[in-house]
Formats: structure tokens, sequence, C-alpha cells
């Protein structure tokens, strides 16, 4: 286990940011923290680096226990925080060699590093740019760089894609890939949960300060209680079909979208009766174009667990 | 790692607005605002000096009033009682510089004259035990004025000299309403009963300051105050809570004592640095402050790093905001300043209240301490005064850096 946190509680006051929350990060995996804003995740990634003290519990990392004196284990991790942390009065490069010089000593390996790290967030073109001239998502890049430019085995990035264009974002999430393919470990926090589908081997799904689920995207989206949802194209279909429909055995749920012409039934958990929603659709002489089956979505999970949208509900 | 880290902190602190302009070229402009402002008040050769009216009454036989006369007619002129003012009896000094006007009253008639600030010192000698007991009281607004310096010396003086010439025993005793003042009464009794050779005369004071200089001393150890910015700004650039950089040393393998001590030592070389040239300026001028070039600077490195380690230690034992962080290095000077006697003579007044009621303070009070520094430098004719408050800013360093110490290492949130 290179992160181990256990029954993690902490107040601030009267609010509880965390409430016994409890996380194991196996190595060489991208481990997804996922939970509206304000549900705790920063304060969580902050007990776990020592970053603020906590009430109860203990974390260990790398099977060791951590504090804010460890500075063995400290070299050994890397920080992407939610604020972009870098000097206003330091260029790109120099940011870098600052913050990477903070664990290699050696200034020719430094010297690598930082041009590595250059490279890898391709920002090579503004190197001598002060980060005020940077856009926002270039300044997310460069905030990227500083954390991982000395290679750490473990690196922790705390939304490291808000507020950054589609092609600023994918950077980032391919960055991150070839990070994992190298070996690290990642503990990724996002209320995104596109980007926990696409990058995550497992996941934590978090609200105020509580653990709702974890397991890998499937596992999760298995515990809706929703099956699989059938959307087609189809021009012209009864309102007495669309109720025999919705009577079907197993249907959960059916709708059209007249505006739209979508026909969308949704089957009960373990009930995919497509075939027989086909053979209804054949009997009746309807045609059909578009066809998609999709599985419930980790938000249709949050949605199930706590009434509300995951999604950008700030 | 040092070199790294100062090498970085410093090129950050330089280039920043904060750094640069606020805590590096504000108190030089600052300094040469006072330079310039007090240029003026250079030493005036050639206009004389008010003598200090001093009332005396005696306890004892005439033989002691006429000693004290004589020794007295030496370097003051006599005065007499007139609608309630001393004027002196004969306007005519016999080209000798006169530096009291003395008069001698009943006890209850030179009390009377004292409380209504007619004289600025009241003396009381007392005789009958077959010794001398001199006791000065010196008015409260001039206690940290040179007509106290001058009693005080003056009185001394005949100690020193009646103690030579008899054999009884002489105690002299000063009180002055200023709290700080009394410093002067230590090293005087131990002299008295050490029946010390080490006379000292008069004529070192011949070097006349104007008291206004005063001012001028204040607003250079509000200078020296104003770097307590620099010391909230070496914690805060290295406490985690306060930003996202420094939330990124924190998480670093470099522990913050490490990193507090680099940016201690790359910050403080630029404000000692700028303290040095400021001295530099003021010396090349005909300002009044003290040719004693290694004491002055011993003083003033001592002032500036004290305040910056208070600004240390209130910075890392207190949790706070950007705003109250901005808030207390500008409020903090500011009162140390005022309490200090930057202000005028209310703000004097102040300082003397203060003395008087809570002389505590004007000893954690480093614009107090810097002044009352320059002050004994120039105008005290020994060292022992200085050496005192030297002593004073020295133990006060040492605490605040414990102090520091302690705050450093306490976890915030
Ligand atoms: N310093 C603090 N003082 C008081 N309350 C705090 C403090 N820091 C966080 N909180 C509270 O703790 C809770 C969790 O905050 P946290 O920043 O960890 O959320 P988050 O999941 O990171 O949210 P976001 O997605 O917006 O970054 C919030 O309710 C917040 O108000
Ligand atoms: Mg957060």
């Amino acid at each position: 286990m290179i992160v181990e946190m256990k029954d993690i509680v902490k107040r601030y006051k009267e609010v509880v940011a965390l409430d016994y929350l409890n996380l194991e990060v196996k190595e060489g995996e991208i481990y997804g923290l996922l939970g509206p804003n304000g549900c705790g995740k920063t304060t969580a990634i902050n007990c776990m680096l020592s970053l603020i003290s906590f009430d109860n519990g203990g974390v260990k990392l790398f099977g060791e226990k951590m504090s804010r004196t460890n500075n063995r284990l400290k070299e050994k991790i890397g920080l992407v925080m939610q604020d972009i942390g870098v000097y206003d009065e330091l260029t790109v490069r120099e940011n870098i060699d600052y913050f990477c010089g903070l664990y290699i000593k050696d200034k020719k390996t430094r010297k690598a590093y930082v041009e590595e790290a250059i490279e890898f967030v391709g920002m090579k073109k503004f190197e001598k740019y002060k980060p005020k001239k940077l856009s926002g998502g270039l300044r997310r890049r460069l905030n990227l760089a500083c954390g991982i430019a000395h290679k750490p085995e473990l690196i922790i990035l705390d939304e490291p894609t808000v507020a950054v264009d589609p092609q600023s974002r994918y950077h980032i999430l391919e960055n991150i890939k070839e990070l994992a393919r190298n070996g690290k470990t990642v503990v990724y926090t996002t209320h995104y949960m596109e980007e926990v589908e696409e990058i995550c081997d497992r996941l934590t799904i978090m609200d105020k300060g509580k653990t709702l689920v974890m397991g890998t995207v499937d596992e999760i989206t298995e515990m809706s209680l929703k099956g699989e949802i059938v959307e087609a194209k189809i021009y012209d279909i009864s309102d007495a079909l669309i109720k025999e429909i919705g009577n079907t055995e197993g249907v959960d749920s059916c709708e059209y979208d007249a505006v739209n012409s979508i026909l969308k039934v949704g089957f009960n958990k373990g009930a995919s009766r497509l075939i027989e929603l086909l053979r209804i659709l054949n009997e009746n002489n309807i045609s059909f174009v578009d066809l998609t089956v999709k599985k419930p979505s980790l938000n249709d999970v949050f949605l199930e667990i706590t009434g509300k949208e995951l999604r950008d509900n700030v | 790692m040092f070199k790294h880290l100062f090498s970085y902190i410093s090129k950050i602190h330089v280039k920043s607005k904060d750094g640069f302009l606020f805590s590096l070229l504000l108190p030089f402009a600052l300094g040469l605002v006072f330079l310039f402002a007090f240029e003026g008040l250079v030493i005036d050769e050639s206009k004389s000096f008010d003598p200090v009216k001093v009332a005396i009454s005696i306890q004892g036989n005439a033989l002691e009033q006429k000693e004290v006369m004589n020794f007295l007619n030496e370097v003051g002129i006599e005065g007499k009682l007139e609608n309630d003012e001393i004027v002196q009896v004969n306007t005519d000094t016999d080209g000798k510089e006169k530096y009291i006007l003395y008069y001698f009253g009943e006890e209850s008639t030179v009390q009377k004259l004292l409380k209504e600030g007619k004289i600025d010192s009241k003396v009381d000698i007392d005789n009958r035990d077959n010794q001398m007991d001199i006791s000065l009281y010196i008015h409260p607004l001039k206690a940290s004025d040179i007509n106290s310096q001058v009693v005080y010396q003056v009185f001394n003086s005949f100690n020193s000299s009646y103690h030579t010439t008899k054999d009884a025993t002489v105690r002299l005793t000063v009180q002055a309403f200023q709290g700080r003042d009394l410093n002067f009464v230590e090293p005087l009794v131990n002299r008295v009963r050490a029946l010390g050779s080490e006379d000292v005369y008069i004529n070192e004071y011949k070097e006349r300051i104007n008291p206004e200089v005063h001012y001028f001393f204040v607003s250079l150890a509000y200078i020296c105050l104003y770097f307590m910015s620099v010391g909230i700004q070496i914690i805060r650039k290295n406490e985690g809570y306060s930003s996202a950089t420094s939330k990124r040393l924190m998480i670093s393998p470099v522990g913050m004592g490490k990193r507090v001590f680099t940016s201690f030592i790359s910050l403080s070389i630029p404000a000692l640095a700028l303290m040095y040239l400021l001295l530099f300026f003021y010396w090349k001028s005909d300002i009044g402050l003290s040719r004693d070039y290694g004491s002055v600077i011993l003083l003033i490195s001592l002032g500036t790093l004290v305040s910056i380690f208070l600004g240390m230690a209130v910075a890392s034992l207190f949790k706070m905001t950007d705003d109250r962080a901005d808030g207390i290095s500008m409020a903090i000077p500011i009162v140390g300043a005022l309490t200090g006697g930057l202000m005028g003579v209310a703000s004097l007044q102040l300082k003397i209240w203060i003395g008087e009621k809570i002389p505590f303070f004007n000893i954690i009070n480093p614009v107090a301490l810097v002044t009352d520094g320059l002050y004994q430098l120039s105008l005290y004719p020994t060292y022992n005064q200085f050496y005192q408050t030297i002593s004073y800013l020295t133990v006060y360093l040492i605490i605040l850096v414990v102090l520091t110490a302690v705050g450093i290492r306490r976890v915030k949130e």
C-alpha cells in the first residue's frame, strides 16, 4: 500500500470536513477522489501530507507513518495543488528549478530533470516567460511541472484541470496517464466524473467528508440500482405502444422525446431485455436508427445515493 | 541546499513588489526624508544655552550651603525669586559658560516651583547625619531633555569633587519622574559607593545638541522597527497555510527551520545593508548623530534585528491572514514610534507617561530602546546607560529568537 488513511476526522469548529475517511491506494494505480465542491477532497490531501493536523486517525505513506518532519517520505512525494503555487517573480524554468532543487541536490541531475519536466508539459517555448504572462491552462501545466519535476513516486493532483480549455485538459490527462505508465502512483481529485472514468483505475466517491462508495468504475456503476439505458431515434410511435413498452417486464421507464424523436428505455438492474424490446418494435413495424446502449454513469450512482447531481453543483 | 535556497529567496525578494518597494525602497526613502528634515538641526555653536533652572533646599548647616554655592558658581549662576519666576541675580556672567541657574529656598517653595514647572529640577541636600544626601528630582517634561543630563552631571561632579576634599560619606540619589531615567540611579549609587575617582567633567557637554534632535533619533529608530514587516514576510513565505507557494515549500523535504533561517539571512542582509547606507549618509551630513561609529552600528544592527525578529515571533506564534499581516506590519511600527516620542510634544509626553506608569512597555518597544541608545551615545558622558540599553536589546533579541523557534514548530491548522 502506498497510501493508507485510516478513520481520519478533521473538524473546523462546527464544520466536519472529514468524517472517518478511509483511503487505500496501491502501487502504480491512478486513484480517483471524486466528489462535489466542498466535500473535503483538498482537506483529505492536506491531512494525507501532514499539511494540517487532524482530530482522529492516522496516515501511512509507503508503509511509514507520515509526519510534518518526515523528510525522507516527503522526498518521494509530489503535490500538484488546486491553487497554482508558483512565484510570479521567477520565470517558468526558474520556478521548476527552484522547487526541483528542494529535492535534487546534484546540479547536473537537476538540470536534466528540469529540462525533462519542461518537455513533459510542452512548455519549452515558454520557459523564459513569467507566470503572469501565461494563459490559465499553461499556468496549470507549469503548476504540474513544478510538482513532478523531481520524479516523485507518489504524485497527488488536486483538481489539476479546473478552468482549463479542452486542449490543455487533454494534455494534462495524457501527462498523468504517462506518469502512471512509468510506474508512478497517482492520487487524482476532481469533480469531473468523465475524467475519472477516463483515467482512474479505482476511485472513492466522497460527499460531506464521508466515503460514499469505492471501487473500480465498473464496480461502482454496477452498484447502481438502475440497469442499462437504451436510446433510439424513432420518427413515429404511438402513445399506446410507449405505454406497452413501459409495462413490459424488466423495463423501469419508457419516455419519448417528441422534439428530438428519441425513445429512451431504462431497464431494471440486471434485466436487460434488449432482444425483447427489438421484438416489440419489429412486430409493430417501427423503424429506428442510432440505437445506443448506455450503462449508468458515476453521476447516476451519486444521484441515487445522495439525491443530488455530482456535476458542477457549485 | 543553502546556496540554492539563498539565491532563489533573494531573487524573489528583490524582484517582488513587497520586497523591493515596501521593505527596501520605502524605508530608505523615509530615511532620506528624515535626513533632509533634520539637516537644519545641526549643532548651532553661536546659539547660547539657556541655563537650567534648579531650586535647591538644604537641611543642615550653612557651611554646606557655602560649599555647594562655591561649586555651583563654577558652572552656574545664582538666581532669585521674582513674581514666582527664577531670574538671574546678576546679569554679568564674567564670560564663563553657565549651565545652571540655581536658587536656594525652603523645601515647600521649591516643591511648589517644581510642581508648577517653573524649574527643571529640584535638589534636596541633607547633611544632618554627617553625611551628604543629595536627591535630584527632575521635572517630568524635562526628564528626557538635555537639561536633566546637565543637572545630573553638575551634581555628579560636585559629588566627586566634594568627596576628594572631604572625608564624609556622600550619597546622591536621582529621582526622575520618568521611569527610564531612573536608569542612572544605579550606576550613580554604585559610583558613590565605590567613592570612585573617575571624575566626570561637565565640559564633555560642550558640544551642544538641539533638543529637537530627539525627533531625529526616534525617526532613525522608527526605520529600524519598520523592518518588522520583513520578519513577518520571512515566516509567512514559509508557513504552509499562508499561500500556495509556501504550501509547496512545506511539503518539500527541506525543514521549516532551515527555510526560515535561509530566508532570514537573505532578507535581513539587505535590511541591514540599507541601514548602514543610511548611517553613512547621516554621518556625511552634519546631523548630531554620535561619531562613535562602532557603537552606533552595534545599536542600529541590534535594533534592526530585534525588529525583524519581533515580526518573526508575531507571525510564527499567531496565524493570520494577509490583510492582518499587512495591518500589523504597518501598525506596530507606528504605535512604537508614537509611544516612542516621534509625533511631537504630545507623543513625547506619552512616552514619559508610559515610562512612569508602564516602564516595561518602553523596554519592549524597540523604538524607545534605540532612541534611548542613540541619545545616550550622543549625550551621556559614560557608556553605562548605553551598555544597559544594548543589554536590554540583546536579551530582547534572545527572547524573540526563542519565541520564533517555538512558533515555527507549532501546526497552525
Ligand atoms: N481553513 C478552513 N477553515 C474552516 N473551514 C474549512 C477550512 N478549509 C476547508 N474548510 C471546510 O471544509 C470543507 C471541505 O473543504 P475542501 O476544501 O476540502 O473541499 P474540496 O472538496 O477540496 O472542495 P473543492 O472542490 O471546492 O476544492 C468545506 O466545507 C470547507 O468549507
Ligand atoms: Mg479542493
